[in-house]
């Protein structure tokens, strides 16, 4: 930095030439502590760069005059609509059907164990028997991930569902507690819209 | 006024596929997005294309932000990518697409408009307006965006110096046409 400075501690005209390339963005403040350093040097020691400085004030004014406003809610509807076209274009598993598909397959699964399982083990209910029940529906954003888990860790199987409403019947042992169950699912509102007993 | 910090925790939800995270996130960029490519296409129907299409690759792909650079600046780098290519759809046989370091030659001047020219704000815009569009694409990135010049350089896909280099020309072209605004008043 030395043999930028010339004899009279003003600094030399390359540097200076460096350093007033900076005047655009000290305006704006984004340069560093450093660079902002140099160009209060550099405004001193070349006073009629502030005619500059001044200039590049009223274009940082004046440029953000006049913007064009965006599509707003009107594009807003437009992104929605394209992400229901291209979620059912897909053909396949839509992030939106991601938590009723996975459901479903729940569901699918635990019928075929149904019809599976022996009679006489004794290790199903079927809904409606003396387990405790709940109905529950699934925030459409909810991923499969976040409700397995939920299932899981509150020991719940499905039972019944999807209605046309997209509401789903989970069943819990007759020892849990219904109501404690009610208020940690409602608790999990990223993933459960509504819980409530059958 | 959404900052980064929100910013990034709109993405990560997002990219969790929570879509009322998307609409807040879109209407935290949609003017700094609609504006920019309105600047460089200059046509509010392709401006509101673009901010609908960056909106739907962020929909797709806000798992692929690394936190490299602020989201302002990774999803006006997307806009650009996409303004780039209605560009080449524009002009298939022109490479360099935004060349240019002279003040363009924008046809004769609107008399009227002109009349009241006087007025500081007034020239400042109609030369702002004369500027190629790299030029004004920096002084945009610059002083509406608020970026800084590394940021900049990553939005424009450049080095840091054609960075200076494009805003060196931009502040010259500015002097130059004030100065004959002022000799010449329309």
């Amino acid at each position: 930095m030395s043999e930028d400075i010339e004899n009279n501690g003003r600094q030399s005209s390359s540097a200076a030439d460096d350093t007033a390339e900076l005047l655009p963005w000290y305006v704006n403040g984004t340069l560093s502590e450093d660079e902002k350093t140099r160009v209060d040097a550099y405004l001193d020691d070349y006073p009629e760069a502030r005619k500059e400085l001044e200039l590049l004030r009223q274009v940082a004014a004046h440029s953000i005059e006049d913007q064009p406003e965006p599509p707003g809610e009107l594009g807003l509807t437009r992104l929605r609509r394209d992400i229901r076209r291209q979620d059912h274009g897909k053909g396949s598993m839509s992030r939106w059907w991601r938590p009723v598909a996975i459901a479903a397959s729940l569901v699918l699964a635990v019928q075929s164990v149904l019809l599976i399982w022996p009679r006489d083990a004794g290790e199903y209910r079927l809904a409606g028997g003396t387990a405790a029940e709940v109905q529950i529906t699934f925030v459409p954003q909810a991923s499969e991930q976040s409700i397995r888990a939920l299932l899981q860790e509150l020991g719940a199987e499905i039972v019944g569902g999807p209605g046309r409403l997209g509401v789903y019947h989970l069943s819990f042992d007759s020892s849990t507690d219904i109501e404690q169950v009610l208020a940690r699912l409602r608790a999990r509102n990223r993933v459960v819209s509504h819980a409530s007993r059958s | 006024m959404t900052t980064e910090s929100e910013a990034v925790v709109l993405l990560n939800r997002i990219a969790a596929g929570n879509q009322a995270a998307l609409e807040g996130f879109y209407r935290a960029f949609e003017h700094s997005i609609y504006r920019y490519a309105h600047l460089k296409l200059n046509d509010p129907h392709e401006a509101a294309d673009i901010l609908n299409e960056v909106m739907l690759e962020v929909w797709n792909g806000a798992e692929r932000f690394e936190g490299r650079s602020r989201v302002s600046t990774w999803v006006l780098g997307i806009a650009r990518h996409k303004i780039l290519d209605r560009l080449r759809a524009r002009r298939p046989d022109t490479t360099d697409l935004d060349s240019g370091m002279d003040i363009e030659d924008t046809g004769a001047p609107d008399p009227v408009a002109l009349s009241a020219a006087a007025e500081q704000a007034r020239e400042v815009r109609r030369c702002l307006q004369e500027l190629s569009d790299r030029q004004r694409e920096v002084v945009y990135l610059t002083y509406y965006q608020g970026l800084s010049y590394p940021e900049i350089a990553v939005v424009a896909d450049c080095p840091e110096g054609t960075v200076k280099t494009r805003m060196y020309h931009a502040r010259k072209a500015l002097q130059r046409c004030l100065e004959r605004m002022q000799v010449e008043p329309q």
